[in-house]
């Protein structure tokens, strides 16, 4: 088949299978990203690759790859625009706390697993910052439905996982970039510095133009152009384009045409690019790689980092913060599931040539892996840790 | 041939926001940030809408509940997604409310008095709302309605019939 054919069926079959798989693992209670993957596994070459020739479904032409990387960008737009930088105002001593300590763990174990198994400092690097950043939905949702969202427990963990993203997001930077650690430090602090300042003022003025148009096709246009071209600016200057995503996302949260142009955008996003992304992810994840000791060997450290690091980084930290000892397990058992960011930070990664060939392999089979599993387990996780709340509980949950 | 309602619109659309709002602010339902859940709820029953002040001494608007944010706050649990969106932090059944300020849409949409009626409805239609508050240096001092709009167009043509 023509290669633009072969790019619609994907699309097509991409889109259906992740978003039917998405809606069973909702029903399953888990995070329908975990369906989008698998379902990008079933289509990629271990499963339906087997059978079908490359001249029928092809997840590796590179146009379906631009798609997938339209899909980060909106992806990371997307949590710009809703990220509450008030929240962040109001977070008390203990988020901030146990947010340093929830990263440096993590980052610190990630690293030194990496060097461990012979990996070069800087995919060694890759990897401790792929354990940083918490994905809160299926955490939130847990403690919602335990009506504990609204505790000092809850909230700490939601305004530390929107910080924590926002430092994944930032050490991705630092991790594939070139040059000395100052240098690169000061780059990025350049960048920042003048995104904002130029964004704070042209943006505004670019959405009010948008605005004069009277057209909510405009607006919606303007803002996706700006996203992208923010990400061009980032993409030149500190590599990664979701940096500048980023920013213009935080940006047009700002402005008063937000509020129209976000459920546009995400619909866009997410019925299109997004699921594209993680079916990306999933097609690149090769069942044979779990056939190598060393790639299960690593799968299983990461995983086990991951899970304590969050746990001891975020626990012993909320305790300096003044929470009790319970209090404080309470909060980094919430800090376990990690997803969209990790996911990001590993295509960031790939896409900058900081991770080449079999170590690609590896690294993505082991971050399906540790992704998957401690989404999966989080749900357990919070309620042992919450047992004896809950049964001190004068109605029952509904779980 | 249609009747031609081009001068009447004119006259309509030129009018001072200021002629028509509704200034009367204590038939306008306002509660501050931090009251509880059933003094919204007795509100939204009763107006269909409230608008949230900083403190009972301060008229500063901060934000409005309307009868979609009722909506998403009575939302069935099992509609709630496990992605993290901004719904999850406003459900009555998981908790997740207990103030105005819990509930309220953020940044709400307001215009001066000084505007017309023109500004009025392309911001209705724009944001796809029925109400705006009325403020002067962020305090609001009144509201208007769709209804008002409605109201004031239907007085011009029974003006000009006669």
């Amino acid at each position: 088949m023509d290669p633009f054919q072969i790019l619609l069926l994907d699309i097509a079959l991409a889109l259906i299978l992740s978003k039917v798989l998405g809606y069973l693992f909702e029903r399953m209670k888990q995070p329908a990203v975990i369906g989008e993957i698998i379902a990008g596994v079933i289509l990629g070459g271990s499963v339906l690759g087997i059978f079908i020739p490359k001249t029928i479904i092809n997840f590796e032409l590179p146009a379906f790859e631009y798609f997938a990387h339209i899909g980060i960008i909106f992806l990371i737009f997307l949590a710009g625009m809703e990220i509450e930088l008030d929240r962040i105002k109001e977070t008390g001593k203990v988020a901030v706390l146990s947010t340093i300590g929830g990263v440096i763990f993590p980052l610190i174990l990630g690293y030194l697993a990496g060097i461990g198994f012979g990996y070069t400092t800087k995919e060694s690097m890759v990897i401790g910052v792929l354990l940083t950043a918490t994905s809160i939905g299926v955490t939130a949702r847990t403690m919602m439905d335990m009506r504990l969202l609204n505790t000092d427990v809850g909230a700490c963990s939601l305004s530390a996982s929107v910080m924590d993203d926002l430092i994944g997001l930032i050490l991705i930077i630092i991790a594939v970039g070139t040059g000395s650690l100052l240098g690169l430090s000061a780059k990025i602090a350049i960048f920042f510095l003048i995104t904002l300042f130029i964004g704070l003022k042209i943006i505004p003025k670019v959405m009010d133009i948008g605005d004069r148009t009277h057209s909510a096709d405009t607006l919606v246009a303007f803002s996706i152009a700006i996203c992208l071209i923010f990400g061009v600016i980032a993409g030149e200057t500190v590599v990664a384009q979701i940096e500048g995503a980023l920013i213009a996302g935080l940006i047009i949260n700002t402005t008063v045409q937000s509020k129209r142009v976000f459920p546009v955008i995400r619909t866009i996003g997410y019925s299109l690019f997004i699921p594209l992304f993680f079916v990306h992810i999933g097609t690149m994840v090769k069942l044979s790689v779990f056939l190598i000791p060393e790639a299960l060997a690593l799968s299983g450290t990461i995983l086990f980092m991951a899970v304590v690091g969050k746990i001891v980084g975020r626990g012993i930290f909320a305790r300096i913060g003044g929470f009790t000892p319970r209090k404080a397990l309470q909060v980094g058992v919430g800090s376990v599931p990690r997803m969209e960011v990790a996911l990001v930070s590993l295509m960031v990664a790939i896409h900058a040539g900081v991770i080449r060939g079999a170590v690609i392999d590896t690294l993505v089979a082991a971050t399906f892996i540790f992704v998957t599993v401690t989404t999966f387990i989080t749900p357990s996780l919070i309620k042992f840790s919450f047992k004896r709340e809950l049964a001190e509980m004068p109605e029952k949950s509904d779980n | 041939m249609p009747e031609d309602y081009r001068e009447l619109l004119d006259k309509f659309y030129e009018k001072k926001i200021d002629e028509i709002m509704e200034k009367r602010i204590w038939v306008i339902p306002i509660i501050e940030r931090d009251a509880g859940i059933e003094d919204v709820i007795a509100q939204v029953s009763a107006k269909d809408h409230v608008w949230i002040v900083e403190d009972k001494n301060s008229r500063k608007l901060v934000g409005v509940i309307t009868e979609k944010d009722f909506l998403d706050m009575l939302e069935h649990p099992k509609m709630l997604t496990y992605e993290p969106t901004s719904k999850m932090t406003r459900s009555l059944y998981h908790g997740t409310v207990d103030t105005a300020e819990s509930i309220m849409t953020k940044k709400p949409i307001a215009c001066d008095s000084g505007s017309t009626v023109e500004n009025a409805i392309t911001t209705m239609i724009k944001y796809n709302i029925r109400r705006l508050a009325v403020t002067e240096d962020g305090d609001i001092i009144g509201e208007i309605s769709l209804k008002d709009l409605i109201g004031t167009f239907a007085s011009i043509v029974y003006q000009y019939r006669r």
